[in-house]
Formats: C-alpha cells, sequence, structure tokens
C-alpha cells in the first residue's frame, strides 16, 4: 500500500500551505497568474539568481514536503520540462551560432534538471529521476514511486511541474487539442509505506479503443468524487464530478493537482471514502487513479 | 578603464543574474569568488563566455581564469591587454 502524507502544490489557485483546497476552488480570471511564495525565504540567493519559474515552484513545494528524514527517492514528471531555459538555450544558439554559450541555460534545460535541482538543493545523495511521458508523465512518475516504495524506500518525494511560455500559443494544438486556456503549475506529495490517512489504491492505463471499459471502471468504482482534466463524459453518472482544468487551466501533467485536491477532498470530508482521478487529456492514452481513505 | 569596469559591472549583473545588486554594489577590487560575490564554478564559465561574446577575447589557458577572474580590476586589465 501507497500513503499520501502530505501534498503541496502551487498554481493559479490558493493551494500552497492552503487546506480545503477543494472547497476554495475558483475559475481564475488569469491562468497564468500563480500564487505568490515568498523564494527568498526558501531558497538561497546564489541559487534562486539561475532558477526559472518552474524550478523555483518545484523546490518550495520541496521543501514543504521535508520531514527530519531525508528523502529515500525524489521523482518527478513534467510533460514539457523546463521550457523558459530550454528557449534561452536555443535562442542563444541561434544568434551565437554555436559559438559562445551559456552554460547555465543549458544545465538547467536538460531532461532531469527538476528532481536533480531538488536533490542539489535539499543535499540528498538518494535516487532521482525525472519522467517524461506526455499526458502520463505524472502516472509513470508515480509508478516509478510505488516501485521505490516497494523496493524498500520509505520516503518518496514525488511531483509533477509543468512551465509556460508565450511560445507555447504557437504550438497549442499541436501539443494537444485544450478546451482551457494554457497555464502551469507544480504539485508534490510525500508517499510512504507508513499508514496514513489516505492512501492510492490503484491505478489503470487504457488504450481509448474501447470507452465502455472505462466507464465500467468508473462505475464499479463507487466513488465520491470524480475528477477529470478533457472532456465531459454526459454518460458517466457519478454525482459529484470535477473538471480540474476549469481550475487550473490546461497543463499536461495537471492530473497531479487533481491527486492533491482528491487528497485534500478526502481529508476534510469524513464521510467520503473514495476519489477517482481520470487522465482523459488525450483521447488516445488514458489512465484512472484511485485514492481512498484508509 | 573606469568605463571598462562599469561596462563590466552591468554586463557581470546581467549574464550572472545578479537582479539584486547595481553597478555600485561592485567595488573594483572586490573579490568576485569567495566571500566577496559569492560566485562558483558555472558563473566562471558564464565568465569565459562573456568575455569571448563581448570583446572576442578567447581564454586559450584555463589555469589563466582564476587570477583573471579575481576581481573587475583583473577582468578590466585582461580585456585591455587582449582586446582586439
Amino acid at each position: 500500500m501507497y500513503f499520501i502524507h502530505k501534498a503541496s502544490s502551487i498554481n493559479c489557485q490558493k493551494a500552497y500551505q492552503h487546506d480545503n483546497i477543494f472547497r476554495d476552488l475558483i475559475t481564475p480570471e488569469d491562468y497564468l497568474m500563480l500564487e505568490e511564495v515568498d523564494y527568498k525565504s526558501l531558497i538561497p540567493p546564489a541559487a534562486l539568481r539561475r532558477m526559472s519559474t518552474i524550478l523555483k515552484n518545484s523546490l518550495c513545494a520541496a521543501h514543504q514536503l521535508k520531514t527530519e528524514q531525508d528523502f529515500d527517492a525524489i521523482i518527478v514528471g513534467t510533460g514539457l520540462g523546463c521550457l523558459q531555459d530550454t528557449e534561452k538555450f536555443l535562442k542563444t544558439i541561434h544568434i551565437s551560432q554555436t559559438e559562445t554559450l551559456s552554460p547555465t541555460a543549458f544545465i538547467q534545460s536538460t531532461h532531469n534538471t527538476i528532481a536533480g535541482q531538488i536533490s542539489l538543493a535539499l543535499n540528498n545523495h538518494g535516487y532521482n529521476m525525472t519522467h517524461t511521458q506526455h499526458t502520463f508523465s505524472f502516472e509513470v512518475a508515480l509508478m516509478d514511486a510505488m516501485q521505490a516504495v516497494d523496493d524498500g524506500m520509505n520516503q518518496v518525494l514525488l511531483g509533477a511541474a509543468e512551465e509556460y511560455i508565450p511560445f507555447l500559443d504557437r504550438l497549442s494544438d499541436v501539443v494537444i487539442p485544450h478546451d482551457y486556456p494554457l497555464s502551469q503549475g507544480v504539485s508534490f506529495f510525500n508517499i510512504s509505506k507508513t499508514p496514513a490517512q489516505i492512501g492510492i489504491t490503484s491505478i489503470q492505463f487504457f488504450n481509448f479503443k474501447n470507452p465502455e471499459e472505462i466507464r465500467k471502471v468508473i462505475h464499479d468504482t463507487h466513488a465520491d468524487l470524480l475528477i477529470y482534466n478533457g472532456a465531459k463524459d454526459e454518460s458517466i453518472h457519478v454525482k459529484n464530478q470535477v473538471n480540474i482544468s476549469q481550475f487550473t487551466g490546461f497543463y499536461l501533467s495537471n492530473s497531479a493537482f487533481a491527486m492533491h485536491v482528491g487528497y485534500d477532498y478526502l481529508k476534510n470530508n469524513p464521510l467520503a471514502n473514495k476519489v477517482i482521478i481520470w487522465n482523459n487529456l488525450s483521447q488516445n492514452h488514458q489512465s484512472i487513479l484511485v485514492i481512498e481513505r484508509k | 578603464m573606469s568605463e571598462l569596469k562599469e561596462t563590466l559591472k552591468a554586463q557581470i549583473i546581467e549574464q550572472l543574474n545578479l537582479e539584486d545588486l547595481t553597478p555600485a554594489d561592485i567595488q573594483d577590487d572586490m573579490p568576485l569568488f569567495g566571500e566577496g560575490l559569492g560566485l562558483d564554478s558555472i558563473d566562471a564559465l558564464e565568465f569565459i563566455v562573456l568575455l569571448e561574446q563581448f570583446y572576442g577575447i578567447k581564454l586559450a589557458d584555463p589555469s589563466e581564469g582564476k587570477a583573471v577572474f579575481s576581481s573587475v580590476n583583473s577582468l578590466a586589465e585582461f580585456i585591455e591587454k587582449n582586446k582586439k
């Protein structure tokens, strides 16, 4: 069994160091306006000056979940990674014709930057990994975290992070068609085998060749709340349903925030027992994650 | 030379993202690494890029770096001596 001990998110909602996120969800006027966090109180100035939005927010969320015991593993999922630094690096290549390349943008744009930077900042020498699997990035990171717990790692920092740059607007429909504005956010969790109030029961992956299979799994789960992030399915009859993209905007790993909202809902509603997080951002590849009260 | 030093200070702030500093905060003889500005090895690489990008100077001998990058004074002297 995999238990969620704590969660922390930073996006356009009031989520950072905030309880009862589900109750206070609002449709934001500006999906890109991130909740303000006092970075300087958590990150040394020398490190802060090099960090892009995604790194600063990931590190602040990680700091919030720190315990006296070091993390045994730091595992992150991201659909598009550190876009600010990637864009900066590519622009430098274009302008300088590869003659004089700034090392910082290159270092921070590489694949494992997020988990790696958190490890460096926390002086952590355990396993760290950043997974990139398009709309499944968080779910693949979650599976890696579950495997880490199975392998005996008892304190796993699991997260997902996404960053917006204006250039994305030009690629918007290539990334994936979506109904809500492009946005950004990070969500992190402390996962452990040590029992806690709420745990992760299962995760299943589906090819959307047979939508009936997904509907059956959702109906058979008898959840108190269904949180999805793609298109609404009118044939699914779960009384409480929330489209998390309405509150976060569209980013590839917003199912991680859905898990945070589900966790928060169970924590604050003693009569509720189960929440489904249905990642249906993609039409072809979908997942169903169940968390429940233990 | 003093104009070059002021330009260098502005370039250091810009290139190394020292956004909380102004050129007036960097004294000419202040150590840039260690206890002075507290720069690190990645900043040393940024200095190599800065020299090449703005002054067309390639640091031929990397062992020179420690002395050249020690302060704004030493950087300015090195640029004056080597600029094309």
